[in-house]
């Protein structure tokens, strides 16, 4: 077996190893590299920032443990943003993971320390059923379709509810997930339906389908995935797990990008082997 | 300091079970993929019935009788293990299938057809307005199969640009995948390192 030949049939434990080595170093050893904010974190970030004082914002959680690590920065971020602003927030969960990724927020955050209480300023909603229906409940008849919060207490006794006008007191959706479904269909309910003002956070695998509806105006703004949470925790202030990932993201890529050319140069090497045998 | 919470080491062992099939099917994982699939289904069916007591039953057995309506219609699914009745179940599924098309419609429609044609339309003055244009174009020409003189040229060298345009897409969402997946698992490499750990 020649080099070439070797080269393209690198074990695949190997890579795994030297990947996993490539994301254990910068944990360890942070290099530190800067973090050039994007425009579509920063419209994101002034999409949250100009929601209207006294207004309420939607903010659904939906990204269950597979988009936890990519996502949870970024909700907790946005959520910090939000705890300095006077809005009261209604947290939506459709699962019982993203149940516990919404507690776990409050537990990183301590609302407390922002002067915040459970049912004056924040509350959280859990639903079941298809996400259409779910989406158009909770900005157009909350009160009237889900009697209670996930906590089985009555919405109506919950003080922040106080004078409640549904959709017309909706000052922001946003939404961090990881299913298209949701992501699409927050902008057909939120900004078609009842053109609320709508900001979303999602995968980087997700951008592509995602980037249409921002350039043509029916989202404000978008966190693109762990660079999109770095990005937002440089815009608070608060650097926390997405800088770090943001390392880490860096140093893989870079192993990544060897492994493409080694790959690379056993493939044409081989083929030019092969081409001289035959002649 | 290595952590002395159960929980943690529970997660951490797992997580490395779970790990372990980068390198090959292995008697860890599988005890880690159905220990998450047995759990996450546990969940999921004790979260529903909570959901159907709390928004359903409680609120009709406190007089909002029409309740009953979804209540039956949602039960009939449950008629497809029928082989009589089966059909029953088409009650039910007709209902949501219809109730979903009929919300996502008037929306869709807004969305993804008049405001994405008008928006491609409005930045053709600048460069990449120009270049999104130009690829909407060809990229949609490319799909044209039914009218003969669309395989002669000009046709076949903009179809070309179009199939061009079609494969930057997917190599840049290729390329969003690769970066989506390392941070799925990078999540996890943090945990280890700290919570379990200790090291960070």
């Amino acid at each position: 077996m020649s080099i070439y030949e070797k080269l393209e049939t690198v074990p695949r434990w190997l890579i795994f190893v030297l990947v996993i080595i490539a994301m254990i170093y910068p944990i360890l050893r942070p290099i530190g590299l800067p973090i050039t904010v994007g425009q579509t974190s920063k419209d994101a970030f002034k999409g949250v920032d100009e929601t209207p004082d006294g207004t309420f914002a939607v903010f659904h959680v939906a990204y269950g443990s597979g988009g936890k690590p990519t996502l949870q920065p970024a909700a907790i971020a946005v959520t910090h943003h939000l705890f300095n602003k006077d809005v009261r927030i209604i947290y939506f969960v459709d699962n019982p993971v993203d149940l516990a990724n919404t507690y776990e927020i409050f537990d990183k955050l301590d609302p407390a320390k922002y002067g915040k209480s459970y049912g004056e300023d924040y509350c959280v909603l859990s639903l079941t059923g298809p996400f259409l229906t779910q989406a158009a409940i909770v900005v157009g008849n909350l009160i009237e379709t889900i009697p209670k919060d996930s906590e089985g207490t009555n919405l109506v006794d919950l003080p922040m509810f106080a004078g409640y006008k549904e959709t017309e007191d909706i000052g922001l959706v946003f939404q961090l997930t990881t299913s298209g479904d949701i992501s699409e269909g927050w902008v057909y309910q939120a900004f078609s339906r009842y053109n609320l003002r709508l900001v979303g956070g999602w995968l980087s695998m997700m951008t592509s389908s995602m980037i249409p509806y921002y350039q043509a105006g029916q989202i404000l703004g978008f966190i693109d995935g762990s660079k999109g949470a770095a990005d937002y925790e440089v815009l608070v202030n608060r650097p926390g797990e997405a800088v770090m990932i943001t390392d880490i993201l860096s140093m893989t890529q870079v192993v990544y990008l060897i492994l493409i050319v080694v790959g690379n140069i056993g493939y044409f090497g081989a083929r030019r082997l092969m081409e001289g045998r035959s002649e | 300091m290595i952590s002395g919470d159960i929980g943690i080491w529970i997660a951490a062992l797992l997580t490395i079970a779970a790990t372990s099939y980068v390198f090959k099917d292995n008697p860890a994982f599988k005890f880690a993929e159905h220990t998450f699939i047995g759990a996450a289904a546990g969940y999921s069916v004790a979260y529903s019935l909570n959901q159907l007591r709390m928004i359903g039953i409680e609120p009709m057995t406190a007089g909002t009788y029409h309740y009953i309506i979804p209540m039956i219609l949602g039960l009939t699914v449950y008629f497809q293990y029928s082989r009589q009745y089966y059909w029953v179940a088409r009650y039910g599924v007709a209902f949501m299938t219809g109730q979903g098309i009929g919300m996502a419609m008037r929306a869709k429609i807004r969305s993804d057809f008049i405001i994405q044609l008008r928006a491609t339309t409005a930045s053709i003055d600048t460069a990449f307005g120009l270049i999104v244009f130009v690829l909407v174009i060809t990229g949609l020409l490319h799909f044209v199969f039914t009218v003969r003189r669309a395989q002669s040229e000009p046709f076949t060298t903009l179809m070309k640009i179009g199939r061009y345009g079609i494969l930057i897409a997917l190599g840049a969402s290729f390329g969003n995948t690769v970066m989506t997946r390392l941070g799925q698992y990078q999540g996890r490499m943090i945990f280890l390192l700290s919570e379990w750990l200790g090291v960070v």
